[in-house]
């Protein structure tokens, strides 16, 4: 053995390396004209289709699901099953993560999976994967005939809000499988000994929390870490019950100054009269929302500004007997456009098929499954949430009193829910008004003036700035 | 024999490079140029901008916010931490010198170190949890030490007041620092020659100037180190901030830090991704961690021309 | 070198009269007040940790009634769900292998680069210690992205093999960074007599080199250890999410993250502890030998 021909070998190891790994590297070859992030389409699987494969799927391709750890967990073997009993050659895969973001590079690879739940605080923002052309387009799993009847279209066994919010520049891109809604929680067990009622105008809450005050409780209560949103979320909504659904779609389309019109103006003054006068729970500001939540259910604070995955949230902490409910925020005055019974509600837990996955169609068809009602159904009484499968809700043997609060809320409200998707989709507005500027208001750092001024230049900054695509609402 | 010698570096060299070149080298390059592109990270395309991400750097609030604060952490972790260090050390291993007597560390100062050193095995994401939950306004560990003793904690928490969260992160920080500069320290001093505490106790030095002026000068070299590897943490500061206030903004920004910006920017759940963009951030971020060790290389060499 | 084992103390004459007993007694309220900063500082060190512990083991509705309460009910089931929400044992087991495999791997290559930069001069030595030097200051999220393209392509993702030389990779900068530092200071005299002698290069740097260089490699690796085992970037990117290769980090990770869905504190408490203990048994153990390794190659 000589020194020279080790050095040869090693020397074409790392030609062989350099070849394998360095030099095919996407993005260092051709970045002067439009190179492709990833390694381009991958051939996608397809079959034929008949009436029981109405995707045409190819019933032997590998499925890889990815889901959400978090509130809602679940890697939903119930669907699992139902796809499994049909394409009994089709292996599934099934993994969760908490951290979706780290999928990543696998969209820029061209390699995604073929279903990923985007949801939790390290999802992927949406905007990104629909500007960057990453989402199947799910129309033709609307068109086609539902699992449990033939004859009827899965389009027509869903409720209308999966649309709107699924909805990016007329193509329905994001399925959102869970009905959500927002209003203020407490706990039906403790009114009901103080002999308190939530009360329907803003006039009548600050007086309440008074009331909640001598009794030893903080009226209202987030969490300023991570989520002092959802005030600005509670806020938005009631804006929204006084001057009508256009204020708020004037704000997600960044009509000019659409955070001065008149009914944000009163919401925010009524929030910074709730924090002024000590409504919130002291230290809120200095916590994560799940700890603030945890003083709420264990009756340190009265009223929580949350959503509907609340009582799941906190199931490991709440004592039994604690009777969570939902009940719409105040109105600001009698003089509001929409009725007090009026809700912020909407489809949510984002669902995608990616566009480069090697089995689109699977992805569809998972979904397809997803939304029959039994399914539904098993998912709602495992994750406590409602889902957009109107005949699922119906069945629903509703045990806890949460659930049962939101289905009611949801039938008194009627038509008059809206929703809002500045926060979702326009991350600097999230960041610079909804959190940003709704602490300053929150810990008195600011007033409603202030709050307003800067809410509504960080949105003149989004709406200025070139490099955030723009979704048009309707 | 030179031709013998240079086979043998060559062979030494050729897998290492070979690793690192391939694995921390080249994506490093990369990202250089994918500072130079519009890329968002999921787009398809990616066009060549020049230098428009570092012009808009320039003029992004945000990232000056974040940079006034890595200064201001490059200075006071370090000084912290080292103070404390050194202190420490100095009384546990010379601070129990009486005056006439030949200099000795206090009792149980075996134990101490082993206690300080602790914190420094954890991991700072663990760390970050844990204090996390201590700064828990309602019923955390530090509102109630602070309240034990008088002191009313701020009502918005100490990670929910703007004057205070970046300070509550560097506490974190030093208390797990700390413990490996006691031992670096002590380390240093014991190798420091007795007859020269011999001879100050004979000249009725006291502990102030013994530990400024003899100690210290004499610890120079180490306490240069410890400067380069607190700054390298200063300069990070990225897990601290991120599990304890991951939405800086919501304390006024106050806690904003370089790397936290450039994850922001990159692969947070709520911005909207701008991969190029955050890469210039990335390459700002090394140019500053390179200015600052050229800084100190040279300082440590004018150290060195002095003390000949 | 230790701590604390410091000469005996020399019986030194007494100075006579009252001003010696007022030195006395001013010595011993100063070293009183010494013996309270030192505890103090000592307390601040473990309670923490003290309190991680207790409350690991309080039920759930407890953890943030108050902070100093002991538990109504020692609850070490919530060891059982961190345990199981984490996957620890398997986890544990990869831990084991990849940072095993990476630091021998990055300890081996860093000797081997260090040395040759810091004992001969030859074209390129300095370029190439700059390249190493310039590791230190690369943010690594900068590198994520791109880093991941490259050990797909080699097909590395989801193996133990990909993780390894990753971890070793990004463990050089550092490791050369020192161990160069280390190698300069070492006299050159024995190595040019084993030279002249009719050593190898390579039997030099094995036979002489390596065990005067033991201190400085002991410290490093130990700070590759801590290093290593706490990282959670990279395994987190290459992994994604693959349970068969995942490591601790990544459990206790998504332990943390469910929390914020979940509130299931006991068992982020329980979680921490049991990712706290390992390292602190070891220390424990080998304390005043790991203290005294670590310091050893930063003193030089």
């Amino acid at each position: 053995m000589t020194t020279f021909s080790a050095d040869r070998s090693r020397r074409a190891f790392l030609r062989g390396m350099l070849a394998g790994g360095l030099l095919v590297v996407p993005g260092t070859t051709a970045l002067a004209g439009c190179a492709t992030a990833g390694g381009g389409t991958q051939e996608q699987a397809k079959g034929t289709e008949s009436k029981e494969n109405p995707l045409g799927i190819d019933t032997s391709a590998p499925l890889e699901l990815v889901f959400f750890q978090g509130g809602l967990a679940t890697e939903m073997d119930w669907v699992q099953k139902t796809y499994g009993k049909l394409y009994p050659n089709a292996k599934i895969n099934a993994a969760s993560t908490v951290n979706i973001n780290s999928l990543q590079p696998r969209f820029s690879a061209g390699q995604p999976p073929d279903m990923v739940n985007d949801s939790g605080a390290q999802k992927i923002p949406l905007s990104g994967l629909i500007a960057g052309g990453q989402l199947a387009d799910l129309s033709p799993l609307f068109d086609a005939p539902s699992l449990d009847d033939p004859d009827k279209k899965v389009r027509d066994t869903v409720l209308p809000d999966v649309f709107p919010v699924g909805t990016f520049d007329g193509k329905l891109l994001v399925f959102n499988y869970v009905l959500s809604a927002y209003g203020l929680w407490y706990s039906s067990s403790l009114f009901a000994k103080n002999g308190w009622k939530m009360p329907t105008e803003w006039s009548e809450l600050m007086a309440f929390a008074e009331e909640m005050k001598k009794a030893g409780l903080s009226p209202m209560g987030y969490g300023g870490v991570n989520a002092p949103n959802y005030v600005t979320e509670m806020m938005i909504t009631m804006a929204g019950k006084a001057g009508g659904q256009d204020v708020v779609k004037a704000i997600d389309n960044f009509e000019p100054n659409a955070w001065k019109q008149d009914a944000v103006k009163q919401a925010a003054a009524a929030v910074e009269e709730l924090a002024r006068k000590g409504g919130f729970l002291p230290g809120s500001q200095g916590m994560k929302h799940t700890e603030a939540q945890t003083q709420f259910v264990q009756g340190k604070v009265g009223c929580y500004p949350s959503g509907s995955w609340l009582e799941n949230e906190m199931k490991k902490d709440t004592p039994a007997g604690f009777d969570m409910v939902m009940a719409p925020v105040p109105r600001l005055s009698s003089s509001d456009k929409l009725p007090y019974e009026a809700i912020h509600a909407n489809a949510g837990e984002p669902f995608v098929v990616p566009a480069k996955a090697k089995n689109v169609r699977g992805g569809l068809e998972w979904f397809r499954h997803m939304l029959s009602t039994d399914n539904a159904k098993a998912y709602s009484e495992a994750t406590g949430s409602l889902t957009v499968v109107k005949a699922a809700n119906d069945k629903l043997d509703l045990k806890s009193t949460a659930l049962k609060s939101v289905k009611d809320a949801l039938g008194k409200a009627g038509n008059n829910t809206f929703t809002f998707w500045f926060m979702d989709v326009y991350g600097d507005l999230k960041k610079n008004a909804a959190i940003a500027a709704m602490s300053d208001l929150l810990t008195g750092r600011t007033n409603a003036d202030g709050f307003i001024t800067a809410a509504q230049a960080a949105a003149d900054k989004v709406a200025a700035d070139a490099n955030v695509t723009k979704f048009k609402r309707s | 024999m030179h031709h013998r010698k240079y086979r043998f570096i060559i062979g030494f060299l050729v897998a290492p490079l070979a690793l690192y070149v391939m694995f921390v080298v080249s994506p490093n390059i990369q990202a250089v140029i994918y500072s130079f592109t519009d890329w968002s990270g999921y787009s398809q395309t990616q066009n060549f901008v020049g230098l428009d991400n570092y012009v808009r750097l320039v003029h992004d609030a945000d990232f000056w916010t974040a940079l006034t604060h890595n200064a201001v952490l490059l200075l006071v972790l370090p000084v912290v931490t080292i103070s404390l260090g050194l202190l420490f050390a100095f009384l546990l291993n010379i601070g129990g010198t009486r005056r006439g007597s030949v200099v000795r560390g206090l009792r149980a100062s075996r134990f101490y170190s082993a206690v300080y050193f602790f914190p420094y095995l954890l991991s700072v994401a663990i760390i970050a949890v844990l204090w996390q939950q201590a700064y828990n306004p309602q019923g955390g560990l530090v509102p109630g030490a602070l309240s034990a003793v008088g002191i009313t904690p701020p009502r918005d928490g100490l990670l929910g007041t703007p004057s205070l969260a970046l300070w509550a992160c560097v506490a974190v920080a030093v208390w797990q620092a700390v413990g490996f500069y006691v031992v670096l320290f002590s380390a240093g001093m014991a190798s420091i020659p007795r007859d020269i505490f011999e001879a100050a106790a004979l000249d009725g030095v006291n502990r102030a100037t013994l530990l400024f002026r003899i100690v210290v000068p004499l610890l120079w070299d180490n306490i240069q180190v410890a400067f380069v590897y607190l700054g390298i943490i200063a300069l990070d500061f990225f897990a601290i901030v991120n599990i304890m206030t991951p939405h800086p903004e919501s304390v006024g920004n106050s806690t904003e830090v370089i790397a936290h910006y450039l994850f922001t920017r990159a692969f947070s759940g709520d911005t909207n991704p701008q991969y190029g963009y955050a890469s210039a951030i990335g390459v700002a971020l090394f140019f500053l961690t390179l200015t600052l060790a050229a800084v100190m290389f040279r300082a440590s060499r004018r150290e060195k021309v002095e003390y000949a | 070198m230790t701590v604390t084992e410091v000469r005996p103390p020399v019986p030194a004459s007494p100075p006579a009269g009252p001003v010696r007993r007022r030195a006395r007694a001013g010595e011993r309220s100063a070293s009183a007040s010494f013996q309270v900063i030192l505890a103090a500082w000592a307390l601040v060190s473990v309670l923490p940790l003290i309190w991680a512990v207790l409350t690991a083991l309080k039920p759930n509705p407890e953890v943030f009634a108050s902070p100093w309460r002991l538990p109504s009910r020692w609850s070490f089931d919530n060891f059982a769900r961190a345990w199981g929400a984490a996957s620890i044992g398997q986890f544990f087991l990869n831990t084991v292998i990849v940072v095993s495999g990476a630091l021998v791997l990055t300890m081996l290559l860093s000797t081997m680069v260090a040395y040759v930069l810091a004992r001969y001069s030859f074209p390129g030595n300095r370029f190439i210690y700059y390249l190493f030097a310039g590791g230190l200051m690369f943010p690594v999220f900068l590198a994520l992205v791109p880093l991941f393209f490259v050990v797909r392509n080699l097909g590395l993702l989801h193996s133990h093999l990909g993780l390894i030389l990753v971890y070793a990779a990004y463990a050089m900068p550092f490791s050369v960074f020192f161990l160069t530092a280390f190698f300069r200071t070492l006299p050159s005299a024995v190595a040019e007599a084993a030279l002249i002698d009719g050593c190898s290069h390579t039997g030099v740097f094995f036979r002489v080199m390596l065990p005067m260089a033991r201190p400085g490699i002991v410290s490093v690796a130990l700070f590759n250890v801590l290093g290593l085992w706490n990282q959670y970037l990279l395994p987190l990117v290459l992994n994604q999410g693959d349970k068969s290769t995942a490591v601790l980090t990544e459990g206790l990770a998504s332990l943390v993250a469910q929390q914020g869905y979940q509130s299931d504190w006991s068992a982020l408490f329980a979680g921490m502890v049991i990712a706290m203990l390992p390292v602190l048994i070891v220390y424990l153990v080998f304390q005043r030998r790991v203290r005294q390794g670590f310091v050893a190659g930063a003193l030089k």
